[in-house]
């Protein structure tokens, strides 16, 4: 039973694409409120990546920031150093990412590897990416970071045409994320994350479908670094490390509801408000997450998209 | 030469403190205790706190050890109750999330309230010469430490009657209840048993180099590596990849520089992993 | 000694125990027959703790047991010997026996009584569990469920896995357990075998008792005859 492509899907996309088209003007003008609201799209689109690969078929990557930075370092790093296009690094660079997670991906199934493991190779890995990037000081300023070309051309401006681009590649994601879901490759994703063995019997090619979901989702990791690392000015080691992005986004996904449409959107959206709420206690905000994901995932075992569908008994995607 | 070997043993058999006390829970609990390295940063906090107040070294390192195992027992009986309700993977996940969450929440208080706070022990000698090489006092301590514990750990799974409860449970859950074994309660001596262990690691971290407040993720990360690495209900392979990766890691350093170590150190464990999922050694004894 | 009072049994939706009473009285060998799926190990989990009943009672010597942890019916007198075995293969055969003993100090006395029932685990002291014969296996588990000094024990399927003769064997060794005053409530398969050696047997069929009654009176039962033992 394949889920339809129904109404109440493009219309909660709809409502959502106009509350998040309609954020600019309720931020008054203020560009840490802009900054801000686009920081959130970026992480949104995180988050449905991840909801893709851990969500749709269970392959703990807790390299989300790594990917997202090998993207955008290699894209920037090959600006500076060969002096290539945006237009050509970015490509790249995403391609780049969601190779790697086919690999991580790939490897793992094949040794047969189970939650654990993917996640502990996957946390190694985010490590590496870190020391590499500190190593490398030549291409990569270590620390230091580099500054980047911003996003945004013409008629909008600057900052504004910035959101509205992310805001695009969110919606793209979702679309992608919706159809993918829909379709038969979905129907697959979840008989495998019922059961990989009986889903290998029934003659579904689990190894295939892994590794696809790795891919497009790295894939989706690596586009969002690649425009993050552009719009931002600025790229260092930090805005792609484990506590910046693996934590925040696994604690969104969790939060919205992992598997559904708008979950990651909720999650970040949530998590965005109450992150800017928390920020002025200093490290006593790591104190809030904490408490805030046990009583979350205590009460709210399946996530706010699936809790509120059972109170408000409607079906929200 | 031999002297990057011996501080690769120490450095091995510290991390293998830190990992078994992880392995241990997991194996019995079926829980990955994320928070595991905010405990050995609770002991070494704690103790340094003792010291500041005038309690002398020993007795503060010992009572750090003991706080570190009471936060333990608390979280034991609270959080980790109800994913005990659960079983196999659902009780994994959960698991996972409430023990992340109560990382970040001890990382955050502790950072909050005593951010300057750091552990470092030294001794009255300084070095000491070992087989013709020279080694420092605290290191031969942290050493010490590791082995006595790991020692008695051996023993007691091998020899004692609860010990043997403890490895049953860890080969049939079913069959130790049919045993008349209490399982919640021997999980959760072995919960105290390995936050202990973790407060031991904080200590021995504290002599060997310094213990801060900010190191409680960093431990559990490489708790975590180690642990996998050895195969995650194995003792024995958590030992020896415990030993494996310290001397790696100090060879590694040696040679060349930190980044590098650190990335042949992740990357020799990520390949142990991918090549020898079940561990570096088979079961536990 | 052990009083089942209409207890009703359900995996999810479907319901695999319906109103069954049965009762075990001291001293007393009982068997419960019935073919696959009739729901004789269910009865018996129930009866040790594993499996929640819906609804029903279950008394162990006048007190309300059903709604225990298992570990508890264990310590009160009351051992399973799953068709499984449930045996831990990295331990040594007297660990194994050591365990089944938990909390008893003086469990080394036991294994003399454990050895003269089976001489073969003697032999096999320090043998890891796991290498066992299906057979030995089978004798382990008994012997292990025998340490913990049970008053009644609860046989499930003794004789599966294992060859004719040595199901003879194992019989053989339970008349003389039984002969000692032990209560054994064992579930069989094998029919002729389990009503030589209970006194009375119930006959499991999808969940219901069907007959009950003394083991001679049952073998002579005509549909016991054709539908357990082939004989129009």
């Amino acid at each position: 039973m394949i889920n339809k492509r129904s109404w109440p899907d493009y219309g909660a996309l709809l409502i959502v694409c106009l509350i998040l088209a309609l954020i600019p003007l309720a931020t008054g003008g203020s560009p840490y409120y802009l900054r801000l609201a686009t920081l959130m799209l970026v992480y949104m689109t995180y988050a449905v990546a991840f909801n893709i690969i851990f969500g749709h078929t269970k392959q703990l990557f807790l390299c989300m920031g790594a990917l997202a930075g090998c993207s955008g370092y290699l894209s920037v790093v090959l600006i500076r150093e060969l002096g290539l296009p945006p237009g050509v690094t970015m490509p790249l660079g995403v391609l780049f990412a969601s190779s790697l997670g086919a690999v991580f991906s790939y490897a793992s199934v094949r040794r047969g590897l189970g939650v654990i493991f993917v996640g502990v190779i996957t946390i190694a890995f985010t490590l590496v990416f870190h020391n590499l990037i500190l190593g490398l000081r030549v291409l990569t300023s270590g620390e230091d970071g580099i500054v980047t070309r911003g996003l945004g051309f013409g008629v909008l401006e600057h900052r504004l045409a910035s959101y509205y681009i992310l805001l695009a590649i969110l919606l793209l994601s979702l679309l992608l994320y919706h159809f993918l879901i829909s379709s038969r490759i979905g129907l697959a994703f979840r008989a495998l994350n019922d059961n990989e063995l009986t889903a290998e019997l029934a003659g579904i090619d689990v190894t295939r479908y892994k590794v696809l979901a790795a891919f497009i989702g790295s894939a989706l990791f690596g586009i969002a670094g690649a425009f993050y690392a552009q719009y931002n000015g600025f790229i260092s080691p930090d805005i792609f490390s484990f506590v910046s992005v693996d934590t925040p986004v696994f604690i969104m996904v969790l939060l919205g509801g992992m598997g559904t449409l708008l979950g990651p959107i909720i999650g970040a959206g949530v998590f965005t408000i109450v992150n800017e709420l928390v920020r002025p206690l200093g490290y006593l905000n790591l104190l809030v997450y904490g408490v805030f994901l046990i009583v979350l995932f205590l009460l709210f075992r399946e996530g706010l998209v699936v809790t509120l569908r059972k109170m408000v008994k409607l079906h929200i995607p | 030469m031999i002297s990057l070997f011996i501080d690769g043993i120490i450095c091995g058999l510290q991390l293998s403190l830190l990992a078994v006390g992880l392995t241990l829970i997991f194996g019995l609990g079926g829980v990955l205790n994320l928070a595991h390295g905010q405990l050995a940063v609770i002991a070494g906090i704690s103790a340094a706190g003792l010291i500041g107040a005038g309690v002398n070294v020993p007795l503060a390192a010992l009572l750090g050890v003991l706080i570190a195992g009471a936060s333990g027992l608390v979280l034991d009986r609270s959080l980790m109750l109800m994913a005990y309700r659960y079983k196999g993977e659902a009780r994994l996940l959960l698991g996972l999330v409430l023990t992340l969450g109560v990382s970040l929440a001890i990382e955050g208080y502790l950072n909050y309230s005593f951010p300057l706070v750091a552990l470092t022990i030294s001794l009255p000698i300084l070095n000491v010469t070992l087989f013709g090489v020279v080694v420092r006092t605290t290191a031969i301590v942290a050493a010490l430490i590791a082995i006595l514990t790991l020692l008695s750990l051996f023993l007691f799974l091998k020899v004692t009657s609860l010990g043997k409860a403890v490895r049953s449970i860890v080969q049939n859950e079913l069959g130790a209840e049919l045993c008349g074994i209490d399982q919640a309660s021997v999980r959760t001596f072995i919960f105290i048993l390995g936050s202990l262990m973790a407060g031991l690691a904080g200590i021995a971290q504290g002599l060997t180099a310094s213990l801060d407040v900010r190191m409680g993720m960093e431990f559990t990360i490489f708790a975590l590596i180690v642990a996998t690495v050895g195969g995650v209900r194995s003792i024995n392979g958590t030992l020896a990849a415990g030993i494996l990766l310290g001397v790696v890691n100090v060879f590694a350093s040696f040679y060349v520089g930190t980044y590098l170590t650190f990335i042949i150190l992740l990357t020799t464990a990520g390949l142990t992993i991918l090549l020898r999922p079940r561990g570096l050694l088979g079961d536990w004894t | 000694m052990i009083r089942v009072e209409g207890i009703d049994v359900s995996y999810d939706e479907t319901a695999v125990l319906r109103d069954v009473s049965i009762e075990v009285g001291e001293g007393e060998t009982v068997a419960i027959i019935g073919s696959n799926g009739s729901g004789k190990t269910t009865l018996l989990k129930a009866i040790a703790g594993m499996q929640r009943t819906t609804e029903g009672k279950i008394f162990y010597d006048g007190m309300r047991v059903d709604g225990l942890r298992t570990y508890k019916i264990v310590r009160l007198g009351i051992v399973y010997v799953p068709a499984e075995r449930e045996l831990f293969p990295l331990m040594t055969v007297v660990e194994n026996l050591e365990l089944g003993a938990y909390r008893n100090k003086a469990w080394r006395k036991l294994l003399n009584v454990v050895f003269t029932l089976f001489p073969v685990l003697k032999a096999r002291t320090k043998q890891l569990a796991g290498t066992l014969s299906g057979g030995e296996q089978q004798m382990l588990a008994i012997s292990r469920g025998l340490m913990a000094r049970p008053k009644v024990l609860l046989l499930d399927e003794p004789s599966s896995g294992l060859a004719p003769i040595l199901v003879d064997d194992l019989y053989r060794q339970l008349h003389r357990l039984k002969e000692e005053g032990l209560t054994i409530l064992l579930a069989e398969q094998q029919v002729p075998i389990a009503l030589s050696l209970a006194d009375r047997a119930y006959v499991l069929e999808n969940g219901r008792i069907r007959l009950s009654g003394k083991s001679q009176d049952l073998l002579e039962e005509p549909e016991v005859m054709r539908a357990y033992l082939g004989l129009a």
